[in-house]
């Protein structure tokens, strides 16, 4: 192997190791600072902590399955600026206006 | 006086020509620490490369005389970079000796239990460089696939190559 060809395979390897020092990207939950977890290979809030609707949802839910798409959740950029109160807000309206919208249709149906 | 018996007993037998050593078992404590690169995958067709977590591996190994070939064991594996998590990694390898090197290719299965749950197998090619009557340096390349566990994101892997460096004694 020659010395050029040495130091190229040298900066290749540099350049792998480098990788994976992006903020805010990660493989894996642990990857992310405590209060997120990795979904898509982004640092997110986690879906209990969004506001998630089911009460039970815990710490161990997180293999449970996912099914929200990968720019439902705020980034770790979005994090430090968006109100964390913006989704909890949404997921409480949601119910009143279906239960509105059953009302206003009931009459239709008779 | 029955126990006076025994050793005569013993006494009776032929005796095994000095040069050949009795089977014994053989074992080796080798502390080692590495770090590689991850690759993460999600079902999305998202993929990303990040450096693996600075690990450090207490591992015990043992072999019998008759079969040396053939070496068991297993680490106490922890990570200590970003995080700090704990496992265990139980192992079977193939073991030749040629000189001063012996090389060891083998299996094993990668389980971190605290404080996440992270598992899979994991391939590994060890090299030792006998220095001495019993210490040795040892490096290692190790390719894991993690798929199972509360540390990977949803119908995710993590596909890891890893190197590492470091001592083994023979007790």
């Amino acid at each position: 192997m020659s010395r050029s060809s040495c130091s190229q395979a040298a900066l290749a390897l540099l350049a792998l190791l480098a990788a994976g020092c992006e903020a805010g990207r990660c493989v894996r939950h642990s990857d992310c600072a405590s209060p997120l977890s990795c979904l898509a290979t982004r640092c997110v809030i986690p879906p209990s902590d969004a506001g998630a609707l089911d009460a039970s949802d815990d710490a161990g839910a997180r293999d449970a399955g996912d099914d929200r798409p990968a720019d439902a959740g705020a980034t770790t950029d979005d994090a430090a600026t968006a109100p964390l109160d913006a989704t909890p807000d949404a997921t409480l309206d949601a119910p009143a206006d279906l239960g509105s919208d059953a009302a206003g249709d009931a009459p239709d149906a008779e | 006086m029955a126990l006076a018996v025994g050793p005569r007993a013993a006494d009776a037998q032929p005796a095994q020509p000095p040069s050949e050593p009795e089977p014994m078992q053989h074992h080796a404590i080798a502390l080692t620490g590495g770090s590689g690169l991850s690759l993460g995958s999600s079902g999305g067709g998202n993929s990303y490369a990040a450096r693996t977590p600075g690990f450090v591996d207490i591992a015990w190994r043992t072999w019998h005389s008759t079969t040396p070939q053939w070496v068991t064991g297993f680490s106490l594996r922890a990570e200590v970079d970003g995080r700090t998590s704990v496992g265990v990694v139980p192992r079977f390898e193939f073991s030749r000796t040629v000189g001063r090197l012996t090389l060891r290719p083998g299996f094993a299965a990668v389980v971190f239990f605290a404080p996440f749950q992270l598992a899979g197998p994991e391939a590994s090619f060890t090299v030792a460089l006998r220095l001495g009557s019993v210490a040795s340096l040892i490096g290692a390349l190790a390719v894991d696939l993690f798929f199972i566990g509360n540390d990977l994101p949803p119908r995710s892997t993590v596909f890891s190559v890893n190197g590492a460096l470091g001592v083994s004694i023979e007790l």
